[in-house]
């Protein structure tokens, strides 16, 4: 019965975590678009899901860095560091 | 691996990555937008799991059509985020909250005619120009979005005839919930607590006599509400709005029929107007981008005892500014204090 409920829930994890992800930057999109004249800011929760997604494909792409997610995870982390900082300081 | 595999993890990095770096840009903002991001990732994670629940659920009734239920749930979801997204972060758009810290530090220079004024333990923070002495009439204002005591008694100081409009009356401004020092985060149900406390906080001091009400723009609500709830003895209005689903239809005009429920600001002032016995002074103007001219005759016309309507043709953040609305206030003021001699 445990194996079975892990692996629906396990099985069902992905699809869950897009709902609630898909939804809150849908929501967030929603109030930058109504909070801020920049058009650059106006969409950064748009550019952001852009720009990490293009560079989760470029990683995985390059030889170096396709089979080590640490890697992938930390450059994007730096990436995410930088841009909060951008965000935070110029919104 | 797969590249439908690769590409359901590149969304789920782009989404994940933005709704974090997001969330960290919030936490830098207003009060509003903090209270409005603690929703979202409440809602967030409401839906994670009843999807959970829901997928336990499909697995034990054997639910076929799997893939058309995940839509339908999706779409529900989604319909429900951007429900609370409107709700939430709306009051983020309409209260746009402000310290002005350089005009703050300047009050110090003016010590002999501005007095600090902390309410409740120091909860709502203003100022008091004491303009004409004790026991001269009171000007209580309601400011207007963006604006704040500090940075209004600044621009007062700037130029001497500028307090000319209240040579004879004292002027009294506290900043709402979230502006300037006073703490808390403004809302329909704070912004009337905040109104009220103030009004009675004057009131009660000894110095005070008469009070009149002045509000502009989103402090005509509160005023209007408090006078429907105190008796002053005169009402000033510079762009007044009928309800706060105006100041919503302003910047988005869906909020309709059903939709009007999505509206947390509402602040019928028009309602409140039918229970002021005191006659208004109402200043509007046809060309104001942020207030319907609409909206202000609407409002004018719920004035059981009716009261003197003045039509401007100016931008919306030219009411302080215009001669022609200062001289309309200053004589009105002086009725006030005829009548009352």
């Amino acid at each position: 019965m445990k194996e079975k409920l892990g692996r629906i829930l396990k099985g069902n994890f992905y699809v869950a975590a897009v709902i609630a992800l898909a939804g809150i930057v849908l929501s967030f999109l929603l109030c930058t678009v109504f909070l801020t004249e920049n058009i650059i800011l106006m969409l950064a929760p748009l550019w952001l899901f852009v720009i990490f997604a293009v560079m989760y494909l470029v990683l995985d792409f390059i030889p170096q860095t396709s089979g080590k997610w640490y890697i992938k995870l930390g450059a994007m982390a730096a990436v995410a560091v930088v841009l909060a900082a951008l965000l935070i300081l110029l919104g | 691996m797969e590249i439908k595999t690769k590409l359901k993890r590149a969304l789920l990095s782009g989404l994940f990555f933005s709704a974090i770096i997001t969330f960290a840009w919030f936490l830098f903002k207003s009060a509003c937008v903090r209270r409005a991001v603690v929703v979202t990732l409440c809602v967030a994670a409401v839906i994670f799991v009843l999807k959970l629940v829901f997928d336990i659920v499909a697995d034990r009734i054997k639910l076929r059509w799997m893939f058309l239920a995940n839509v339908l749930f999706a779409v529900v979801a989604i319909i429900v985020f951007l429900i609370t997204a409107v709700y939430a972060f709306a009051p983020a758009v309409i209260f746009k909250t402000s310290f002005d810290e350089k005009a703050y530090n300047s009050m110090a220079d003016y010590e002999d005619i501005i007095e600090k004024i902390e309410i409740n333990e120091g909860k709502y923070s203003g100022w008091l120009i004491h303009n004409a002495g004790d026991g001269a009439p009171l000007v209580l204002y309601y400011g207007g979005n963006e604006d704040n005591s500090s940075a209004r008694m600044a621009w007062f100081m700037e130029e001497n005839d500028r307090l000319v409009t209240f040579s004879k009356c004292n002027f009294a401004y506290v900043d709402y919930p979230g502006y300037g020092k006073s703490a808390g985060t403004p809302s329909d149900k704070s912004l009337k607590e905040f109104g009220i406390d103030v009004y009675d906080y004057f009131d009660q001091r000894s110095d005070v006599n008469d009070i009149v009400i002045m509000g502009y723009s989103l402090g005509t609500g509160v005023a209007n509400y408090v006078a429907s709830q105190r008796n002053p003895c005169g009402l000033v209005l510079m762009a007044p709005y009928a309800d706060g689903y105006d100041l919503y239809n302003n910047k988005l005009n869906i909020f309709h029929g059903p939709l009007r429920l999505l509206v947390s600001y509402k602040m019928r002032a028009e309602k409140f107007a039918k229970d002021i016995s005191v006659k208004p002074l109402i200043l509007a103007s046809k060309v104001d981008e942020t207030v319907p001219y609409k909206s202000s005759t609407r409002l004018f016309q719920a004035y059981g005892n009716g009261g003197d309507f003045v039509t401007v043709n100016i931008g919306h953040r030219e009411f302080w500014e215009d001669s022609e609305v200062m001289g309309k206030v200053k004589e009105y003021i002086a009725s006030l204090s005829d009548r009352a001699d």
